[in-house]
């Protein structure tokens, strides 16, 4: 290095040089008092700009970008890299204390997250604790093992044995009627069964979900948010409302190959105890 | 249906907003421009080789499909209002107008800078890529990218005079 250029210095300063290159810089910066004042105009701007247009990354994402990916077509389909690249526990743990202190404006969030967090497979154990902690003892519907959030009790039993539309109900500290209810069954591309199920813990409160037969025969849920309970009012059932909503059926369009289940079908592969699945 | 890509895509999009911020001038026209790079990115999925980077891929696109845009029409960016965007309301008052001016400063720095500086001011300074990284995305030898990033960076800290209150009118000369 005959003679130090600011772009070494720049180098230098975004620890861009080797190890000699950086002796090389420290050697000369003892004997030239010129090159530190000219290395700080490097360092300054570093400073200066860290954080200018940071303002997107504390807001939530927007819809339209979510519904882009999640909508748009593919050029090929053939193009399947399996890198196996999954968001880790680490990043959904800090994307997530980022929002949820936001309230109202943390569902486009928690949207964009669970997107993720379905997408792969992988539902973060935050996410079922924040929605599920009411649930406590022999109420527990879920457990994490082995990175999954699998069915347990109750919800199980209803995933197993429950026709779509029907309830399995239950009531343990009030008169309020406490159900869960799958709402239909689907198949995916991999040829597993997943069914979309409902929750109603208290008449305006609820959780909405979808959870699928994994390899090991146990119901694997893949997203789970709070939304209102469907209503029945006479034979027509309101859908459950709220952003979780949205965004389970979201989730749904993703995950789904052909059309739900009808009613025989599904009657038969409950009989089968879900044989046939993957 | 590839969801790990659509997965990786989204945990991408803030850091795309970002850079989209950061090229357009506005956080809108920055949204826009990530729009369009998924789009564009989903559609050409198979040009993209598994097993190397999928975000300088995507800032690729982005890139390439903003320089279009301003060579189509010499696009400006939209005058951001800096108080709208940054509530500095809970630090001390001071601060907060210091700040505001600096920051303001350095943005407008920023959106005087040519593109061809400002992108890898976006890339090296803001989303933190290596020169290396940076000189795939933007297509130029590591050299360039070098030698325009301290043009850009001592042109941006001529602008920001320490006291950085007496300095209304900022220009570039090029």
């Amino acid at each position: 290095m005959s003679k130090i250029t600011d772009e070494i210095l720049m180098a230098y300063v975004d620890d861009e040089l080797t190890s000699s290159e950086r002796r090389q810089v420290e050697a000369a910066m003892k004997s030239d008092p010129t090159i530190e004042s000219r290395m700080a105009v490097f360092s300054e701007t570093e400073g200066l700009l860290s954080g200018v247009y940071d303002e997107p990354m504390h807001r939530p994402i927007p819809d339209k970008l979510i519904d882009t990916i999640m909508s748009g077509t593919e050029g090929t389909d053939h193009a399947t890299p399996s890198t196996g690249v999954q968001p880790d526990g680490n990043w959904i743990a800090r994307s997530l204390e980022k929002w949820l202190p936001l309230g109202g404006v943390g569902y486009t969030a928690l949207a964009a997250y669970s997107v993720i967090l379905v997408a792969t497979g992988f539902l973060g154990w935050q996410l079922g604790a924040l929605n599920i902690n009411k649930t406590q003892g022999d109420n527990m519907l879920v457990k994490y093992e082995h990175g999954q959030l699998l069915a347990l009790g109750r919800l199980n039993t209803a995933l197993d044995t429950v026709s779509s539309g029907q309830k399995l109900v239950w009531s343990y500290d009030t008169n309020a009627d406490r159900w869960i209810k799958p709402a239909f069954t689907f198949r995916t591309p991999t040829h597993s069964y997943c069914r979309q199920y409902q929750i109603a813990m208290a008449t305006d409160e609820g959780f909405s979900g979808v959870a699928c037969r994994n390899g090991a025969g146990a119901w694997q849920i893949h997203a789970h948010l709070v939304a209102r309970p469907a209503q029945t009012t006479g034979d027509k059932i309101v859908p459950a409302a709220g952003p979780g909503s949205d965004l389970i059926d979201k989730v749904v369009d993703h995950m789904i190959e052909g059309d739900v289940l009808g009613a025989k079908e599904e009657e038969n592969i409950i009989k089968n105890r879900w044989k046939g699945a993957r | 249906m590839n969801d790990n890509i659509r997965a990786e895509m989204i945990k991408l999009l803030p850091r795309l907003q970002r850079f989209g911020y950061a090229l357009t001038g506005s956080m809108d026209q920055g949204n826009d421009l990530v729009q369009e790079t998924c789009a564009r990115a989903l559609d050409r999925i198979e040009q993209w080789q598994p097993g190397t980077r999928l975000d300088s891929w995507m800032f690729r696109i982005a890139h390439n499909l903003w320089r279009d845009t301003c060579r189509a029409k010499k696009v400006r960016g939209e005058v951001v209002d800096i108080t709208d965007m940054y509530e500095l309301s809970d630090v001390d008052g001071r601060d907060v107008v210091e700040n505001r001016q600096t920051l303001s400063v350095v943005m407008e720095g920023i959106e005087g800078l040519p593109e061809d500086q400002k992108v890898l001011i976006a890339l090296v300074c803001i989303d933190g890529l290596s020169y290396k990284e940076t000189a795939k995305i933007v297509d130029v030898p590591i050299g360039t990218v070098m030698s325009r990033l301290a043009r850009a960076r001592k042109a941006l800290r001529d602008l920001v005079d320490p006291e950085f209150d007496i300095r209304p009118a900022l220009k570039f000369e090029k």
